[in-house]
């Protein structure tokens, strides 16, 4: 079916994959997708919160960059199978250069053999000047968002499905975006395909549990679920990646490839349903306020799970901006210690380390002295109760206002080799710069989302 | 026994936010994890790490 037909047709059933539930995913489940997935849709979701600032600071480096890292190693794994199955791909990994990545797609398409593909590049999320111009404070700390001016790196507001919609009307095969809500990159294909009025909240409620369970990808069929003995997975190194099967009503069966590894269950459906949600009674989208709290969730057969009852609300009036700016240094160290003794080597190792950064006066604000294996992740209470481990493994790290005082901090764990306590081994030292985020709410009208289409 | 033979978990962040699922295997059971898995002692078994407050979404659903 052409795309052309497609947007006149309404369907009955839509079928969409999930081909990447971060940046730096595996390729090769997305290959199983398009091959073997029977799909409509196939999504890359890619963009972290901080990722977009990392690929600004790329777009300033080189205004042909600013784009997924991995755009051209996923393009040129799926492309092949998705246009001869007819699989349309929907993707944030445009993330701070649309354009070039929709250009570079078309390049990669051209080189395949690929012809007569329609690529759309949507753009309109970046919103630093808008935010610049204006008075905005942070929603996490209330600061004037003008007092960070100098240290601003990126802001870009979430878009939501219509722009995608908009491109998929127009023919594209492929569609890339920057910052879009998460969810809005699988309720745009439903959109489309199904006609739904953008005020149909109930419906785009449930089409939000359908972007939201599917969006990590692998964390739907058992990524980041399994736990030996308690929650048991198969095959998790070819772990398969999700597809849902979308009625017209937004219902949706979730399902993966038979003979892909991992499951799809009551369990991991609930799990992922839960993710990240602060308040499922009002989860704020661009498109609507989706509301969770009638969720049921059915095991229908052997990895195959119906998710329905979602509903929802009238979207707000603002959207959400995230924010990223430039704050500070971190240094870090690390080094080992095993055998007899070795925790309290680790702990005089940290003593030795705290009174080093003292004595040649390296300036920190925030400090950390971990033993992991012990203590690093809840603390020492907890930590402390178990009986000591064989082997433990220490580290400090601290934020600092400048690289070079970053950089002393795992200096003085490395120091440790020849002046520290017995059996050290295994240093390991980094420094880099911090990119925070905060989040601005900014007036709907202030963002003018637009797509621009690109031909192969 | 231990929570986890009861329910299963997954937790997730947005900022300095977290928060934890706790899903029970049998929903017979979900009264009695309400009763027990408080914000109170949710934040004292974390005490070293939370620094903020627990606040506790107990709602029947999902539970089919």
């Amino acid at each position: 079916m052409t795309a052309a037909l497609n947007a006149v047709t309404q369907a009955s059933r839509v079928r969409i994959g999930a081909g990447a539930g971060y940046s730096g995913d595996r390729i090769e489940p997305a290959v199983e997708l398009a091959e073997h997935g029977a799909l409509d849709y196939l999504v890359f979701e890619c963009l972290a919160e901080r990722t977009i600032a990392l690929a600004q600071q790329a777009r300033r480096a080189n205004p042909e960059l600013g784009y997924d890292p991995l755009l051209e190693a996923r393009m040129r794994a799926v492309l092949p199978a998705a246009v001869r199955n007819g699989v349309r791909i929907i993707s944030n990994m445009g993330a701070a250069n649309p354009l070039a990545a929709a250009r570079k797609t078309a390049s990669i398409a051209r080189e395949l053999g690929l012809s007569a593909m329609k690529i759309a590049a949507v753009s309109g999320d970046d919103v630093l000047d808008v935010v610049r111009q204006g008075t905005y404070r942070f929603e996490e700390s209330g600061d004037s968002v003008a007092d960070y001016d100098s240290r601003l790196v990126s802001a870009n507001a979430y878009l939501g499905a219509e722009p995608i919609v908009d491109a998929l009307e127009a023919g594209a095969d492929i569609v890339l975006t920057g910052r879009a809500a998460d969810p809005s990159l699988f309720t745009a294909p439903l959109i489309h395909a199904f006609g739904w009025a953008m005020d149909d909240w109930n419906t785009l409620g449930q089409a939000t549990v359908v972007g939201h369970l599917l969006e990590c990808a692998g964390q739907i069929t058992g990524g980041y679920f399994a736990d030996p003995g308690f929650k048991d997975v198969p095959m998790l190194a070819r772990l398969g990646f999700p597809i849902g099967e979308v009625d017209a009503d937004g219902a949706v069966t979730i399902t993966k490839v038979a003979h892909a590894g991992g499951r799809v269950t009551e369990a991991t459906c609930k799990e992922q349903l839960l993710y990240e949600i602060h308040d499922p009674r009002r989860y704020l989208q661009p498109d609507v306020v989706a509301d969770f709290t009638q969720v049921r969730v059915v095991e229908v057969a052997p990895d195959r799970v119906r998710v329905s009852g979602g509903c929802g609300t009238s979207r707000t009036g603002t959207l959400k901006v995230t924010v990223a700016y430039v704050d500070g240094f971190i240094g870090e160290g690390q080094i080992s210690y095993g055998g007899p003794g070795a925790v309290a080597r680790a702990k005089l190792a940290l003593e030795i380390v705290r009174e080093r950064l003292e004595i040649t006066g390296v300036a920190t604000s925030e400090l950390r002295f971990d033993l992991i294996g012990i203590d690093s992740l809840h603390g020492a209470t907890l930590g402390e109760r178990n009986a000591e481990p064989y082997e433990v493994r220490v580290r400090v790290s601290g934020r600092t206002d400048s690289m070079e005082q970053a950089v002393r901090i795992g200096n003085e764990v490395e120091t440790l080799y020849t002046n520290g306590p017995a059996g050290g081994g295994g240093v390991t030292k980094t420094a880099r710069e911090v990119i925070a985020v905060q989040s601005v709410l900014l007036p709907r009208e202030l963002v003018r989302p637009s797509f621009e289409m690109v031909e192969a | 026994m231990k929570l986890r033979q009861l329910a299963h978990s997954r937790t997730g962040d947005k900022g300095n936010t977290l928060n934890v699922s706790v899903i029970c295997y049998d929903p017979q059971h979900y009264d009695h994890l309400l009763a027990h898995v408080t914000p109170e002692r949710v934040k004292a078994h974390l005490s070293d790490v939370v620094k903020g407050d627990v606040t506790c979404l107990g709602a029947r659903w999902v539970a089919a």
